[in-house]
């Protein structure tokens, strides 16, 4: 989508995100466009099937964090428009419920269906 | 038929050992008379328990093919037969499914000729012949839609109204018929016999509401390893549309109802998702307009 904002074939109205998004830097969020609160991105993770062990999740993460570090993941992910987010298996564990219950909702209320 | 003396002679011995005449004959030939249908029909059966006790033997040598026909109703022939089908060559690729589609009438006909094995789509109910067993597979619903501000959107119950004014009924059970007289238990693989057609057809039709449900629990099944990263979501619009904020867009929104639309990137896209959410923070309406093509 940038690449067609930036030749004007199509026009930014907002990003999803808390912050402005670094590659559109003039393009307001919809929180600043007067719906405070307001935060959509799209995030991605990686999970491992229940009962696999402590330890070779904490080396997993160690592992994936360590690349997400790179100068070279960070610019290829920047190109798609994301931001590497490494954290704690704990955190992302805690983001993943929390996220549940809210798209719920919005899923109940727009009546969203799957193809 | 009977055209020629060898064939003339093998069914008046046929005609003989069964004590009565199986066709009658005419200026314009020969066709079956009503115990001709009946011994044929019957002698079709045969031949099928026959092929299928051929296949059992195959298999209990460990190998050989199978082939598995389904009647099709118009109703299923779009989605819940090919899906079905596709799930269970997955599992079992030395199956060799035939579909054959048609009216309730013609293939019910073929269903008693052991032309096909079971037929999927609407049940009849009550209206079911005797010789027919049916097994529910899931209740479709019909929605009705109709336009913003039309008259059956008035006033409070909204979808008693709607069915009242729909000629048919709201709710139809899908599922398969078929020519078992008797119920086996079978622990068998399900095409093994042709009694056991519908357990068959159970387990063939799951994916039928397997699209309803994820199949995992996000939570239960798997344990959180690592974050990687997140993507916001940006709203475009054409460069040549009159709207040059997000404020520009909801005030249209709000202006008239149900004029503007939007699309994303499929239904249950996050795109999808997150315009949804956008629509209850603004409180507006508009509706998704499918998308021609997925994007990248």
């Amino acid at each position: 989508m940038i690449p067609h904002v930036r030749s004007g074939r199509l026009r930014a109205l907002a990003v999803s995100s808390v912050q402005r998004v670094a590659a559109l830097p003039d393009v307001l969020t919809v929180a600043e466009s007067g719906y405070p609160g307001f935060e959509a991105d799209q995030w991605y993770g990686i999970v491992a099937p229940a009962g696999t062990s402590a330890a070779v999740v904490a080396r997993l993460n160690a592992e994936i964090n360590k690349a997400l570090a790179l100068a070279e993941v960070a610019l290829q992910l920047s190109v798609e428009g994301a931001t590497p987010m490494p954290t704690t298996p704990q955190a992302f564990g805690d983001l993943i419920k929390r996220e549940i219950p809210r798209w719920a909702e919005v899923v109940k209320a727009g009546n969203v269906k799957a193809d | 038929m009977a055209r020629t003396p060898a064939r003339r002679r093998l069914l008046r011995r046929l005609e003989h050992a069964a004590k009565t005449t199986l066709y009658e004959r005419s200026r314009l030939g020969a066709r079956l008379n009503e115990s001709g249908e009946w011994l044929l029909q019957h002698v079709k059966v045969a031949l099928a328990e026959i092929r299928i006790g051929y296949e059992e033997l195959a298999r209990w040598r460990g190998k050989g093919e199978f082939l598995v026909t389904i009647g099709s109703l118009p109703m299923a022939t779009d989605v819940l037969v090919p899906h079905a089908a596709a799930r269970v060559l997955v599992m079992h690729p030395e199956l060799h499914i035939g579909v054959k589609d048609g009216t309730y009438e013609s293939l019910t006909r073929l269903l008693r000729n052991a032309d096909v094995d079971f037929v999927v789509g609407p049940l009849r109910g009550d209206a079911l012949a005797g010789d027919l067993e049916e097994e529910v597979l899931y209740v479709d619903r019909f929605v009705a839609v109709v336009r913003q501000g039309h008259p059956l959107l008035r006033g409070g119950r909204r979808a008693s109204r709607i069915r009242g004014s729909a000629r048919s009924p709201a709710r139809r059970p899908m599922g398969c018929s078929s020519a078992c007289s008797r119920r086996r238990a079978c622990r068998c693989p399900p095409w093994r016999c042709a009694r056991t057609a519908r357990r068959w057809c159970a387990r063939c039709c799951w994916p039928a509401t397997m699209w309803r449900w994820l199949g995992y629990d996000p939570l239960k099944s798997f344990v959180p390893v690592a974050y990687v990263a997140r993507v916001p979501n940006v709203l475009v619009v054409n460069a040549a549309s009159p709207f040059r904020s997000l404020k520009d867009l909801v005030d249209a929104a709000r202006a008239k109802p149900g004029l503007l639309t939007y699309s994303s990137g499929g239904n249950g896209s996050a795109a999808h998702i997150t315009f949804e959410a956008l629509k209850l923070k603004a409180k507006i309406f508009m509706a998704t307009a499918p998308s021609p093509v997925r994007p990248p």
